[in-house]
Formats: C-alpha cells, structure tokens, sequence
C-alpha cells in the first residue's frame, strides 16, 4: 500500500512540475499584449473559457451552500478529496518498510540480516527450551532501524508459563539484542491428550 | 542469483517534487474538509472564516482585464512566469529517474600504454573466498557494484550470529587491503541458515 502511495506522490511532485513549469510559461507569453484579444492576459482567460468556470463554481458553491437536505454528491467529493490528500502525504512521510533487518551501517559498509533467516533462526534457539513443544516466528522490521519478533512456543501443560517465557527471551538474546529486535512471546499451553 | 542490478541516481532536488506533492496533499484534505462541511450544512460563514474559499472566489471572479493590463503588472506577471517555467522546468526534468546498470568493471589504471582493469567476477570470487574462510560461514555470494560490495552470506550456528556477520565483513576488507584493491564499503547479509546443522545444544 505506501509503495503505491510513494509512486503517487512521486508522480504527482512530478505533474505539478511540469504544469507550474508550462503554467508559468503561458503567462509570460500571454503578458505581451493588452486587451482581450491576441497575446493577452484578457485574451488568455477567453481562450480558457474563465466565465463560463466562474459560472460553474459559482453556481455550484451556491448550491452546496444553500439550506437544505445534505448534498450527498459533495460530501463524497469531500471525503475523496481528503482520502485522496492523506494518501499524498503519506506517500511523501511515511517511509518504505525495510525488507532487512540492520545490524550496523558505517562507512566500512552494512551490516544487515533477511527476514526468513532471522526467524529460523529464532526457532532453532527456542526449541531446546524445555517444556517447548512447536515454535513458529515470525520477524517484522520496522520502517526506520530494527524490527520485532513474534515468537508463539507452545508448552506442555505442566510447565510454568513466566518460566518458560523468561527461558525463550533468554535465549534470544544472542539475535534481539544486536539486530535491535524487540521480542514479543506468547507461550499459549498445547492442548494435546495424552491417552 | 542475479547479479546485475538496475539502479537509479537521484537528485536532492527530488525533494522539491514531494514537497509539492505534499502541498497538494495538504490542500485536497483541507479543501475536502471544507466541502464536507459545506455538504452537511455548516454555515458559509463559519466555513469561509476557516478556509476562506468564499473571499477567495469572489477576488478572483472580480477580476477584469483592465486589472491586469498595466505595464508594470505585466512586466511582475511575465517576470514570475519566466521565473516559473525554468525553477519548475528544472525541477521536473531532475525528477525523472535516470537508471543505471550497476555492475561493471574496475578500472585500476590508465595511461597511454593501455589501462588496467578488473573484471566484477574478480572481485565477487574474492570476497567468497575471504568469507567462506570464516568458520561460521558455510556459502557466500558476491555481488560488486561500482559503489559497495555486497557479499550475501549462509551461516551454520545459530548462536553469535552478530559476531560471525563483523567478522566476515573484516575479512572482505582484509582480503581487498591484501590484494593492493581500492577500498569500498563491504555490505554483509545474511540470507539463509543452513538448517543441516542446527542442532543447538543448551
């Protein structure tokens, strides 16, 4: 979704360029001559139809502000228009997700490590906790400098929950502390039977 | 593992576009608030004092020709359009992406004799080399680009990954020092986990 939103503002930073640019271009040419006729800036606003835009405006502010049931074909412009602006400005603020996860950038280079690798290894440390039966991980980095690691481990029923919780984050420390991954761990009981 | 890589140059004047975008962005949610008042039936008034899109209309629609044909208004009005059209022309050619190809060769040394240069596969051999010498390290792959190089590594131990990524950058840098080769930044990234061997005792 903010790619999208990205590429729009970039087009539309882009639009505006190139019509303030020939905007501007227009007026200087039409600034040569007087009156409402030829190069003009009269001349201009004839060749744009203005009065009739004037009219239109008017006749439509007037409408939308005259008393009465809600203009339903307004308030939807409305809403576009603003879904449409909140769309730019995140498209010029917020930044892309990182796909990596950084360890440490200075002018020696990147230190950095992929998603899929980080979670697996996540779970080849969980698994030896005792009372750990399935582990499953996943790792989400976030849009400015390291992430957060989800981690459910499921435990056997005659584990201690804070326990084995307090084991896992242990063990994790080795990956979340450097890569600046917060750890979020649930340890919800299997619910296998043993019979 | 594709190794040529498209990138783009980009100016600092690419700021200016989104600032434009922002501005427009700013001014469609604002005016589309005010329309949205305007539909549910807040008074003008109220919504012209916030906005002022009512005193704006009405000085625009107001305005003859006579206004606007005095030489020194032309003269500001040409003055700002010619202004306009080369700030904003800049700007929008500095907005188009100019994308190139990445890898390519080193150059190493010029001079009327002939010229000296080192072939991207070089360098990515050398940089596996120096980190597959690590031992945590079980395959890397190399990818030179005339501003990094980017070495994407596979480790065994799940345990001092941080420790194993450093000391493989360490190497890199080293093995480039050792063979007399320009210095450069050394991106190290893990890429997968060798799950053969991951066995952890606790």
């Amino acid at each position: 979704m903010i790619v999208l939103a990205r590429t729009l503002a970039r087009l539309v930073g882009f639009l505006m360029c190139v019509v303030l640019a020939l905007g501007g271009l227009l007026l200087a040419v039409f600034s040569i001559g007087t009156g409402t006729h030829g190069p003009s800036l009269g001349g201009l606003a004839s060749l744009l139809s203005l009065h009739s835009v004037r009219h239109t405006v008017g006749d439509w502010l007037a409408r939308v502000e005259a008393p009465g049931s809600v203009a339903v074909i307004a308030g939807v412009c409305g809403l576009g228009a603003i879904a449409l602006g909140l769309v730019l400005i995140a498209g010029v603020l917020v930044p892309r997700r990182e796909r990596l996860v950084q360890l440490a950038e200075d002018e020696r280079g990147k230190l950095a490590a992929r998603r899929r690798p980080l979670a697996q290894l996540a779970t080849a440390l969980v698994e030896p906790v005792r009372g750990v039966t399935e582990v499953r991980v996943r790792v989400r980095p976030s849009r400015r400098t390291g992430g957060r690691v989800s981690v459910r481990a499921s435990r056997t029923a005659n584990t201690d929950a804070d326990e084995v919780r307090r084991a896992v984050a242990e063990q994790l420390d080795s990956l979340t502390d450097p890569f600046k991954l917060k750890a979020r761990i649930d340890v919800p009981r299997r619910g296998a039977r043993v019979e | 593992m594709p190794r040529q890589r498209l990138r783009e140059r980009r100016s600092f004047l690419v700021l200016a576009g989104r600032l434009l975008a922002l501005l427009v962005g700013l001014a469609l949610a604002w005016y589309g608030l005010m329309a949205l008042l305007l539909a549910v039936k807040v008074s003008a008034a109220t919504t012209n004092s916030l906005s002022g899109y009512r005193t704006a209309y009405n000085w625009i629609s107001g305005l003859t020709p006579a206004d606007v044909d005095g030489s020194a208004t032309r003269a500001i009005i040409a003055g700002a359009g010619v202004v306009s059209f080369l700030l904003f022309g800049y700007l929008a050619i500095k907005q188009l992406p100019r994308p190139y190809l990445a890898r390519r060769e080193l150059p190493l040394h010029s001079d009327p004799q002939g010229e000296l240069r080192l072939e991207p596969r070089v360098m990515e051999r050398l940089a596996e080399v120096a980190a597959n010498g690590e031992a945590g390290i079980t395959d890397a792959r190399g990818r030179y680009s005339v501003d990094n190089l980017a070495v994407d590594v596979t480790v065994r131990r799940a345990r001092n990954v941080a420790p194993t990524l450093k000391a493989a950058q360490d190497r890199v840098i080293g093995a480039l020092a050792e063979h007399g080769l320009p210095s450069m930044p050394v991106n190290v990234t893990l890429s997968s986990y060798d799950r053969r061997q991951r066995r952890e005792l606790r």
